[in-house]
């Protein structure tokens, strides 16, 4: 087990969020407001919350990824998962997370701005 | 008829930093059975799901003690049983609903039963009002070749 941490990079409109550690009830709760910070600070047009560093979600990861999802929206940005594990990515999609929020995978993250 | 071969017993106080203790205990007692990683994920994602219930909404995060249970068969079927004395659920089939919270405005996102009975083979809720839930899993792993 491995105490849950929030780090961000901005540049040019592009928020990136790496979580690591477990996200379960108790960590949730601080992980939600570092997020929040973070996403009232920048106000970014585009936030990629990277998953990769995830060792253990359950369903209040699932509440806190939909929540920040929404209020990303709120703000009026948009949000992209990126590289969850398989295991978190089956999480995710029993909440049919890949309909509404878009996932993606390896080094094509970054690029995220050029692709548009 | 299927026999025990081990079983484990342990309270806790329903204390949110005690949810990857719990999940970890329940996993490292079933890794006895050298099940696939996957498997051990199940079992550490349900018992976190049953155990943080009986925090939120179970005991409303104030104080309780939640009563864990695993006992594991010759079949290589492992029951896995999480109780509190909380306030109990009125209605088990709408909790029991995809999406369904019981604590709305919390970004609880309403899906740990539906992760319970996806990654076990046997669910069961067992509730009475003001006296208490309990949540019974059964997970039978792959035999080993």
């Amino acid at each position: 087990m491995q105490e849950s941490i929030c780090r961000s990079e901005y540049d040019e409109g592009i928020l990136i969020l790496r979580l690591s550690g477990d996200i379960d009830h108790h960590t949730a709760k601080k992980m939600r407001e570092e997020i929040d910070t973070n996403l009232y600070l920048y106000r970014a047009s585009t936030v990629i919350i990277d998953l990769s560093e995830i060792d253990f979600m359950d369903s209040s990861g699932l509440g806190l990824i939909l929540g920040r999802h929404a209020k990303i929206k709120d703000l009026g940005g948009r949000m992209i998962i990126s590289d969850p594990s398989p295991r978190v990515e089956r999480i995710l999609n029993l909440a049919g997370t890949e309909k509404i929020i878009k996932i993606k995978r390896g080094k094509g993250v970054k690029n995220e701005k050029i692709a548009e | 008829m299927k026999r025990s071969q081990n079983k484990m017993s342990l309270t806790i106080p329903a204390r949110s930093i005690n949810e990857s203790f719990a999940r970890y205990a329940v996993s490292t007692f079933a890794a006895q059975l050298d099940p696939s990683l996957e498997e051990i994920a199940d079992i550490r994602t349900v018992v976190s799901e049953a155990v943080t219930n009986s925090i939120v909404h179970g005991y409303m995060e104030s104080e309780g003690k939640i009563y864990i249970s695993a006992e594991y068969y010759d079949d290589r079927s492992i029951k896995i049983t999480v109780k509190d004395k909380g306030k109990g659920i009125d209605d088990i089939k709408k909790a029991m609903e995809p999406f369904y919270t019981g604590a709305p405005g919390t970004d609880r996102g309403g899906m740990g039963f539906t992760i319970m009975s996806s990654f076990t083979d046997k669910l069961s809720v067992r509730s009475v009002p003001n006296k208490g839930t309990t949540v019974t899993m059964i997970k039978k792993l792959k035999i080993k070749l």
